[in-house]
Order: C-alpha cells, then structure tokens, then sequence
C-alpha cells in the first residue's frame, strides 16, 4: 500500500458518486416532476423539487382511457411475443447446444439477423401488412416482435444450456426417459434461472422498441413508446402527464435490468463475454 | 387413421428429435428473413410511390441505387452518421473504460452503483429523448441554469436543439449517458477474467502502475475493448429513437441521420422503391462491422 493509498480510496469513491448523481438526475428529473401540479412546470428557472407534491399526473394518467390502453398493449404485446419466441427459441437453442444441428452457420445466421437494422425489415413488413390487411393488428406487431427477440432468445439459452453438464439428461435416458422426459423434467427446471434472465431481457426489448411499432400499430394497437411520441409532437405539451408516463414505463424495467445484471453483459454480447 | 398412424411413426424413426426441436425457429426465421428481404430488394429497383398511386409500381433498374451517389441529403446523413458513430462510440469507450477501472477496484457498495448505473441503459430510448428534451429547454430545464451556474452563459441562452451545430453534441451526450454503462459493463468483464498472476509478477519488478496499465491491463483487455467497440459501432449505425423524439432530424437536416433520412423517405414521402436502396445502404454499412464481429467470435 502506497503513502497516498487512503485519500486515493477517498477519490474514488467522491468520483464514482458523483457519476453515479449525474447518470440518475435525469431519471430524478422526470421522477420529481412527475409530482408537480401542472403551474410548477412552467417556471423559469425551474423547480428543482415539487412545492405542492401531488399524485394528479398519475391519476389522471390512470382516468386517461388511451393511456391506459396503451399501456395495456404494451403488456400484451411484450408478454405474448416474448412467451411466444421462448417456445419456440429455447428448443432450438437446445436442439444447437446438444446436437449441433445447423453447425456453426445456423447461429450465426441468427446473430447476423439480430446485427441487421431494424430499418431494413421495417419496409417490407410495413407493405407485407399492408398487402395482407394487418394494418394496427396484434398479429403483425406480435410476429414482427417475436422476430425482434428471438435471435436473442436463441443466444442466451445457448449459453445456458452450453453451461448445463449432459452427465445429468443421460443419466435420466439411461433410467429410462425419453428425450422429452429428460427436457422437460431435467433441463429445463435446472435452467429455469436462464430462463427467467433470458425473458426478462427480451421483455425490456419488446417494451422499449419503438421502430416497429411506430410503422406497424395503429391507434388500436400502439404501445407506450409510440404515445410518448405523440405526446411530444402535440402542441401544448403536458409535462405532468408525460413524465408520470415516463416513470410508469421506466420503473419495472429498471427493476428487470437491476434482476439480471448478471447476465446482461452475456445476452447483449451474444456470448463473446461473460459478466 | 392407420395411414396416417403409420405415417406418423414413419416420421418419428426417420425425423431425429434434433430437427423437430429447431424446425419452428428456423422455418419462423427463413419466412421473416428471407421473403421480406427479397421483397424490398426487388423494390429497390423500382420507382413506387404509395402518395402517387396512379404512377403505379415502375422498374428504372439501377436508378435508385445511382441517385444515391448524387443526393445531397444521404452525403449529408452519410456524415451525420459517421459523426455519430465517432463522437459517441469514442467517448462511450472513454467513459466507459474509466468508470470500470474505477468500479474493479473493489469501493464498498460496488454493486450498488453498477445497479445504479445500469438504469440509464434500461430506459427506453424514447423517455429518454423527451427527457433530455425537458432536461435542455431553454425556460424550463435544469441544464441552461446549471451551464449558466458553471459561467458559460452564452450555451445556456442559446436553444442547444435549434442550433445547428450544437444538435449533434447534444444527441451525442444522450447516447453517452443511456449507453456508456453497456461498455462499463462489458469492459469490467473483461477486467474480471483477467489473472492475478501477471499483476504480482509485475509488483515483483517494480513496475509503475501506469507500465502496469499499458503493458498488462491494456493488451489483456483487447478482446472487451473490441466487443465493445463493435457492438456499440453496431448500434450507432442504426441509431434511430433519441433522434427521432428529440430532434426529428432537424433543425433543417442537421441531425438527419442514415435511419432518419430513411424514414422519412419511406414514411413521410412514401417513396418506397428508393427508401428500400436506401435502406440496403444502411445494411451495407452496418454489415461491414457485423461480419467483423463473427470474424472476432469465430477466432
């Protein structure tokens, strides 16, 4: 230990919470203002905290029949295209890591889709819908999500089932379970934690992506992202309601993000590194 | 029902589990992927209107994809592009490099602000545009006070959104702060995989810490720098959202990146033919550092 090895510590650690500050005041900003009634808003300069906290934005965010619409699609768009691509993903994923059919160019395959821009499929699934009449229907945006997700899906459980020893499923095969037996009763319970990690992310793609779903939902089926948008747009700007709009959207994906920590560096790096 | 009983079980000795286990992702993937993409390259090189139905769907050949050599606007995004993928990607490397380091050396609570830390990544992108938006408003943001507080009163009486040359510092400042924790997190990876031993050789010598940085630290760290760096390059390219809320491209077309200039050729002008070039354009681009990627993943 150096002569200046304490007073370094200390630096550190003043550096490290003010980035840590810096990085959360936005987040703070729109959480306060969120609790302002709608005159605090319009001060210059402005409140750096609510005078009169009031829960209004939030109720009427509540009472606000689109919002709460919206935010309905959201949870049904996310929670079906993710529960869709886990069913179908993870037997691929299992299919890849026990028998490596497809060899390495079948994953590969699947991570060039997922480096691929949105904007290039974005196109012809806008005409493909409208060629087929699902325009502002759940069936496109649910598909063209599960697509979103699903290299991802593949991915992630890859690695899991990488991770998870064979010894296990062939012992179980040489009791005599099928296959299906040895998945379903073996593999998967011992996975479960990937499992949760791997649909948890895929739910904070699905619930943020905004590209798809501002070419392919309409006003019956849009999600949050969307609405932000329109809030932004619209003349006469309700910083109340968006901000409240904004926590509401943030608040469990914050939570999701912080659950899976482990496994973010994993899932966003599609297996290059481990966290 | 024998036929097909029969049928059945003639699949089930012939099709190994392995191909039934994969065939809905692949048959899913090879419809979305393959069909589409056919589609819009066909597109690209027709002219198609949806505004001007009556003009009706027209091949030109290879026009679309000579005009955009000759329009001023995609040099002008192609530049917005690159400008933003530089600054960005660069300081995010920077950044996130720093805040590693300074995270590996065990702090009390470590975990606590990596947690912290990772909510800006978690944040959609469109919150975060309109939050930066509130954030930066000359009147009734916080930022022009604090920039006022820290003396530099000429930035904090000007609109950073409508000017032209402070939109792309500003969009560039909301992708450092939303994504600098992904490379935090990837780089403090590869801090973590680094052995010990290098480290107490090193000590054993005498080395200086800044020797010991460039020489062990920084070379083991190769392999996170560059996942890093290409992911991120990745991402950059097809940047779309912030923008999109913050700016929509403008004032003018200062902000006009590749993916917004795209859009609204596509969406706004409904000029499908030469937005699907355009878009293979992007896919172009973009390709180039996802095949770099799967050179890396595959060494």
């Amino acid at each position: 230990m150096g002569k200046f090895y304490h007073l370094k510590r200390f630096i550190n650690y003043i550096i490290v919470i003010i980035i840590v500050f810096a990085a959360l005041f936005p987040i703070y900003w729109i959480f306060q203002s969120s609790f302002k009634p709608p005159i605090e808003h319009l001060t210059s300069p402005p409140l750096w905290f609510p005078k009169h906290i009031t829960g209004e934005n939030y109720i009427s965010l509540f009472k606000n029949s689109d919002i709460v619409e919206t935010l309905l699609n959201s949870i049904i768009i996310t929670s079906l295209s993710v529960f869709i691509a886990m069913l179908i993903g993870t037997p691929a994923a299992y299919s890849i890591a026990r028998f490596n059919v497809g060899g390495i160019n079948f994953p590969l395959f699947i991570l060039l889709v997922r480096m691929t821009p949105p904007i290039v499929f974005v196109i012809p699934f806008f005409l493909i819908a409208k060629k087929l009449g699902l325009q502002d229907s759940y069936i496109s945006i649910i598909l063209t999500e599960v697509f979103f997700i699903i290299p991802l899906a593949v991915w992630m459980m890859i690695g899991f089932f990488y991770d998870l020893p064979t010894s296990l499923e062939e012992a179980a095969m040489v009791d005599g379970c099928s296959r299906w037996q040895a998945m379903v009763k073996i593999v998967l319970p011992l996975t479960s934690p990937g499992l949760a990690a791997t649909a948890i992310l895929c739910s904070i793609l699905v619930w943020n992506d905004f590209l798809f779903p501002l070419i392919l939902t309409g006003s019956r089926t849009r999600t949050l992202p969307v609405l932000v948008n329109s809030f932004v747009t619209q003349r006469g700007l309700d910083y109340g309601l968006m901000c409240a709009t904004g926590v509401i959207m943030t608040i469990p994906m914050a939570i999701f993000g912080v659950a899976v920590q482990k496994y973010l560096v994993q899932g966003l790096t599609s297996g290059a590194m481990k966290g | 029902m024998k036929i097909i009983s029969n049928f059945l079980g003639y699949i089930k000795g012939r099709w190994h589990i392995k191909y039934a286990l994969i065939l809905p992702t692949f048959i899913f993937l090879l419809v979305l992927v393959f069909f589409p993409l056919l589609y819009s390259f066909k597109l690209s090189f027709y002219s198609w209107n949806l505004l001007r139905p009556k003009l009706g769907l027209k091949f030109i050949g290879l026009d679309n994809y000579l005009y955009l050599f000759s329009d001023p606007q995609i040099s002008n995004a192609l530049f917005l592009t690159f400008y933003f993928t530089i600054g960005a990607v660069g300081l995010e490397l920077l950044f996130g490099m720093a805040l590693a380091l300074l995270l590996n050396q065990d702090l009390k609570g470590g975990r606590l602000y990596k947690s912290f830390l990772l909510i800006p990544l978690m944040t959609a992108p469109v919150v975060a545009g309109f939050t930066w938006n509130y954030l930066l408003h000359l009147e009734f943001g916080p930022i022009p006070q604090i920039l006022k507080f820290l003396g530099f009163t000429s930035l904090a009486s000007r609109p950073i959104l409508a000017s032209k040359e402070l939109v792309m510092p500003a969009i560039i400042l909301v992708d450092v702060w939303q994504t600098t924790p992904f490379v935090m997190l990837v780089i403090l990876a590869g801090l973590q995989a680094i052995p010990i031993e290098p480290y107490e050789a090193a000590k054993v010598d005498g080395a200086s810490s800044t020797q010991i940085f460039f020489k062990i630290t920084l070379p083991m760290l190769k392999p996170a720098i560059l996942v890093a760096l290409l992911i991120r390059t990745i991402h950059a390219i097809r940047f779309f959202d912030v923008a999109f809320v913050m700016t929509g491209g403008g004032p003018g077309t200062a902000s006009e990146l590749l993916p917004l200039y795209n859009y609204s050729v596509c969406f706004v002008d409904f000029n499908l033919g030469y937005g699907s070039a355009i878009s293979f354009l992007v896919l172009g681009v973009s390709a180039i550092f996802s095949f770099l990627y799967i050179i890396f993943l595959r060494r």
